[in-house]
Order: structure tokens, then sequence, then C-alpha cells
């Protein structure tokens, strides 16, 4: 993605978590111990909120004016050239994403061990690790290590 | 302070304690040596295992690790021209033609005793300041509590690489964030949604593993299928005569004295200071053209430079609980893990834990000499190896060190969103040490300014009526006017500059 759309989308997206905050914790009911002092329990992230809102505009503002001024020398350095590299950097990410996710359902219904090694040996394969042996064998096996000192050892209340 | 320290050094010279330093210095060599993996991933690595063990030797494995990621990262800086970490980069200027003419052992060795001559110099500093700062913090109020983190923070954004208003961005959001939860002063809930497990805030480690774990992975998938080859896969380790590297001793102190003095400084960690102490030495050489060909001094000084600011980030974390880095960050959330409030009042409250600590950061230097040599053959294999192989471990053990840390399922949902988060933040160009920084210090400036607002009947110029507040409050005001005249005098520079060739024409 170019620089200056990055920055516009984080910055409006920045804009309506500061005003989202301040219209929830504006609605908070005080309890009977709030405090009389200068600042309440909302005030802070009321200032944490608008001081979010303040910087995300002025770096908007500075986007567009540098986008105005042609000065983005810097616009696409950080961006994979090829669209090919863009498309396989975010496959990998949102697999991985994927994966920790369904790993974490796993982990809750599943065995440790199982979770663990199918986990490990599909990740391997996803991130283009061959030959399937060596795979299955660095999965398995590390699966029955992390299981040993994690449920073994540690006793982490897991199956 | 020696009855002290030597009550650290009983703590940390028991065989288990040594044992704990010395795989966490093993495993720091490791990881900083892979270009991609940083000392705050390894520390969230090890942190399901630290939850059973005690805190000081949990932390002393993690200061292990801090310590061998500095002289990790410089082995891929010499042997790959690819640095581990962004301190090793300024080592790769004369490590890489030396390894490159065939001196690759005796560059590592450079690297090894500059490293460790480094430490010892920044252990010197910390031994000797941090009681002297102690002493002065335990004095400090709730006013000045406050202050001390509003300009932690201030501090972190306007010294960080990124731009002040980014950081400024990631501060406010990690802010923001630390007041989700029941408010510790009147009881009332905010930002819970009706959620018990947001009532207590955001998990801590949940957060720290997100940012420091998932993020550095999503960060670096690109590096997967990506193999590097090194000069060489034959090296042994050459350590240079000592009296060759004593008659070097100019670069040892300069870098040294950077790294202690510029590492004190909350943020600049060790990004910058190697850079300058390189230049120093290289201004003050008698034979500066060598620089950059394989001049020893070019290794010597930015490696002391990036052990000494281990020494130089624990001054202000341990009196102040103000973290100089990112791995600083991660240790000041494994002391809260641990039940230990960090701040002002460690020193008076946890003084074992804190000479422990500081005890350990000299057995850790010493471990990482005695590690670096037997193990560089091994460290050179790993070298080559694609993250692919590592990257689903990594994501197994940060799955289980926010699992392990409510032993719920929850802190790794919300790990990994701080993993997305985090990772969205960094490709952008927002320094998401500045969100955790805002999640740690955000509570102990809340707290703070409250109970001395309350104290002071509402009183504002309570954070100005004595000398040392309105010396805090005028830095802080300080740092942002010359944040601000910096970015207005860049931005009006450029027209300027381009408008010349015109007039010219």
């Amino acid at each position: 993605m170019p620089r200056i759309t990055g920055d516009l989308l984080l910055g409006g997206a920045f804009i309506i978590v500061g005003a989202g905050a301040i219209g929830i914790i504006s609605q908070v009911e005080k309890t009977a111990l709030a405090s009389r002092g200068i600042l309440e329990s909302q005030t802070l992230p009321i200032i944490y909120a608008s001081l979010l809102i303040g910087l995300s505009a002025l770096m908007i503002a500075s986007t567009l004016m540098r986008s105005f001024l042609g000065r983005d020398s810097q616009g696409t350095e950080d961006a994979p050239a090829q669209p090919a590299d863009r498309l396989r950097a975010g496959v990998l990410i949102v697999g991985t994403v994927l994966l920790v996710g369904a790993y974490t359902v796993a982990l809750a219904w599943v065995p440790f061990f199982v979770a663990t090694a199918a986990f490990l040996i599909l990740c391997m394969l996803f991130y283009g690790r061959r030959p399937w042996w060596r795979v299955s064998l660095l999965g398995v096996g590390g699966a029955a290590a992390l299981h040993w000192l994690f449920i073994e050892i540690i006793h982490l209340p897991l199956r | 302070m020696f009855s002290d320290l030597l009550l650290g050094f009983a703590a940390t010279l028991e065989p288990t304690s040594i044992a704990m330093i010395a795989v966490g210095t093993a495993l720091g060599i490791f990881v900083g040596a892979l270009p991609g993996l940083s000392s705050p991933m390894a520390i969230i690595v090890l942190l399901p295992l630290t939850y059973s063990f005690p805190t000081l030797p949990a932390l002393m494995m993690m200061m292990g690790v801090y310590v061998g990621t500095k002289l990790g990262g410089s082995f891929s800086a010499i042997l790959l021209r690819t640095p581990g970490t962004p301190a090793g980069a300024c080592t790769a200027l004369d490590g890489y033609p030396m390894a490159q003419r065939g001196e690759a052992g005796l560059a590592l060795g450079y690297a090894v005793m500059g490293s460790t001559l480094g430490g010892v110099f920044g252990w010197v500093i910390a031994i000797t300041c941090v009681p002297l700062l102690a002493a002065v913090a335990m004095k400090a109020s709730s006013a000045d509590i406050a202050l001390i983190g509003v300009l932690g923070l201030i501090m972190v954004t306007a010294f960080i690489r990124a731009s002040m208003l980014r950081g400024m961005i990631g501060i406010m959001l990690g802010l923001l964030l630390s007041t989700v939860g029941i408010d510790p002063v009147d009881g009332t809930e905010r930002f819970t949604f009706g959620s018990y497990q947001l009532q207590s805030g955001i998990p801590f480690a949940a957060a720290l593993v997100g940012f420091f774990g998932f993020a550095v992975v999503l960060s670096d998938t690109a590096l997967i299928g990506t193999s590097t080859q090194a000069v060489t896969q034959k090296v042994r380790l050459v350590l240079p005569k000592l009296r060759d590297v004593f008659g070097r001793w100019r670069a040892i102190v300069i870098g040294g004295a950077y790294g202690v003095g510029i590492g004190a400084i909350p943020g600049v960690g060790a990004e910058a200071s190697p850079w300058m102490a390189y230049g120093t030495v290289r201004n003050q050489s008698r034979n500066p053209e060598a620089f950059g060909t394989g001049e020893p001094d070019g290794i010597l000084a930015p490696e002391a430079n990036n052990n000494a600011a281990c020494g130089g980030t624990m001054v202000p974390m341990l009196t102040l609980g103000i973290p100089g880095d990112g791995t600083t960050a991660v240790m000041l959330g494994a002391l809260i893990l641990h039940g230990v409030a960090p701040g002002v009042t460690l020193m008076r409250d946890e003084p074992v834990l804190v000479w422990g600590l500081l005890a350990s950061l000299l057995v850790a230097t010493v471990c990482m000499f005695l590690i670096a040599w037997p193990s560089i053959t091994l460290f050179v294999r790993v070298l080559g190896k694609d993250r692919g192989w590592l990257f689903p471990f990594i994501l197994v053990l940060a799955t289980l060190g926010a699992f392990a840390s409510m032993n719920d399922f929850f802190p790794v949902w919300v790990a990994l969103g701080c993993g997305v988060l985090g990772w969205l933040l960094e490709s952008h160009g927002f320094p998401t040490v500045t969100v955790v920084l805002g999640i740690i210090l955000g509570p102990i400036i809340e707290q703070n300014a409250r109970l001395a607002l309350s104290l002071s009947q509402n009183d504002w110029g309570v954070f100005v009526d004595t000398v040392p507040r309105m010396l805090i409050a005028a830095l802080i005001v300080g740092l942002i006017a010359w944040e601000l005249w910096r970015h207005l005098s860049k931005h009006l520079a450029a027209p300027r500059k381009q408008s010349v060739p015109h007039g010219g024409n």
C-alpha cells in the first residue's frame, strides 16, 4: 500500500477510535465512590482521545500537504516493488493470522500434542518448507518437546 | 553500597542463577545473530517459561538474552553484512571488509572483546549511578512521579527514529489502552463493554506478546524463503592480543561513554549511539581513511557502545521505572507480571532484586565472552537457515506465553489483535514501543497525577511548585518545542532548497 494512502487510512481510523472513545466514556455511569477531584475517571481518557484525534488530523493534513507539494519521495519505498511480491506478503500475513487463530481454537478442544504437531507441520508447509518427512519429523518432535516442557513440567492447564 | 552489591552477587552466583543467565545469553546470541529477530521477541518467547520461576532468576535469564543479542547482532553483520540488530549495522562497516580479506575470526574476536569491555564499562557506570539516582528519586512525591512519567514518554517520542508526530500518536493509543478496565481510584468501569475479562484492563502480557512477538513474525514473513550466504563457513574465533586491544582504549572508552550516556536516555536506545561513537572515533583517528576498509577501531567502538548501553538503560529502568528501549520495556512488563511494582520505590522495596539484576549484568557479560568462543561455528551454521523453520515454533511459544499469563484463551486473542495492530503500525512507520510505553506508564501517570491534584485541592500549580518540578516541566515543554522547530525548519527549508536551481537558472 503506498505510504500516503496508508497514512490517510490509519489517520482516519485513529480519528474514529478517538471519537468513539469519547462517545463511550461520556456515557459511563459514575459509581457512588466517584472522585470529586478535578481529574475524574473520564477526564484523562477524554484528553488522550482528543489528543489522538488532533494528532491524527495533523498527520492527515501533513500527508496531504506533502502529496500536493509532490514531496513524497519515500512514497512507495517500503512497499514491495512487484505486485506478485505484495500478493505473496499479503498471503503469508493473512495465512499466519488464520493459522494462529485456528491453533488457538484447536487448543481448547484438541489435546495439546495433536494441536501443536498439526500447527507446526501446517505452518512449515505453508511457509514452503520441504521435504515433507523432515517437516513431519520436526513437527512431531517439536510438539513432543513442547508437550513435555509445558504440560509435564510447567503444568499448563491444557489438555 | 558494596554490601548491597555483594548481596546481589550472592543471589546471582547460585548455580541455578548462573545456568539461567548462561541459557539466556546463548539464546540471546542466537536470536541476535538472526536478522529480523530482536531481543524483546526472545524475551517474549521465554515468558511462558519464566512464569514458573521466582522473579529474580526469571529476570536474570532476560538479562542474559539482552546482553547476548547485542553481540549476536555483530556475528551476522560481520559474516553476512546483514546486521541481526539495528545496533549491529555500524559494525558491518569495518567487520565485513575484514571478513572478506580472510580475517573473519579476528573481526569476530574484536567484536567479542569490544562487547565484553564495553559491557564491563556500562556495568561500572550502572552500579555507580543507580544508587545515587535512586536516593534522589526515592524522595519524589506523586506530582514528581507523574511528571517523570510524562517526561519519559516525551523523551521517547523526541528521540526515537520515527517522527515525533507518529511517536505521539503511538503514545496516545497506548495511554488510551491503559485506561481500559476498572478505574483504580473510584471503581468506574471504562471501555469494558460488559466483559468481565476486560475489568482488570488489557492483559499486559498479551499486549507484550502481540506487539513484540506476533507483530515481529508478521513483519518478517517477507524474509521467508530468502537465504543468506556467509562470507565463509569455516570460522574460528581469533582473540586479538590484549596489548593490541588496550592500545585501542580510546575507541572502547568513546564507544562505552556514548553507549552509557545515550543508552540512559529513554527511547534513544541503541540505534543512534553506535553511529555517533563510530563518527567520533573516526574523526579523532590519525588514520580516518582506513575506516570502512576493515579498521579494528571501527569494530571496537560500536561493539563497546552496544553492550555499554545495557548498563545505561538499567539506570532509568531501575530508578525511575522508565524503560530505555524495547527490551527494557518488556523486562519492566515482566516485573509487573511477577507482582513487582517498578518505579522510584523499587530500590527501597526490592533491594535484592535491583542489586541481583545489576550483578547479573556483569555475569551475563562474562557468560557472553565464554559462550561466544566455542559456539561461533554453530552460529555460523544457524545463520544460513531459513526463517520458515523457526517462525512456527516462535508462534507456538508466543501463543503459550499469552495463554499462560491468565491460563485462559482470552489473552491469546488480545495478543493476536495487538500483533496485527503492531504490524500495521510498524509497516507505516509508527514505533510500536511507544504504544507499549503508553500502556506501561499510563496507570502510573494517571494515579499519581490524580493523587497529587487531590492532595493540593485541585491546584494545577502543584506540578511546578518546586525547582525540580519546574525543571522537568521546562524540559517537557522544551523537548516538544525543539521537535516542532526541527520539523518546521525541515519543511520550510525544503522548498527554499528546491527553489534555488530555478532562481539560478
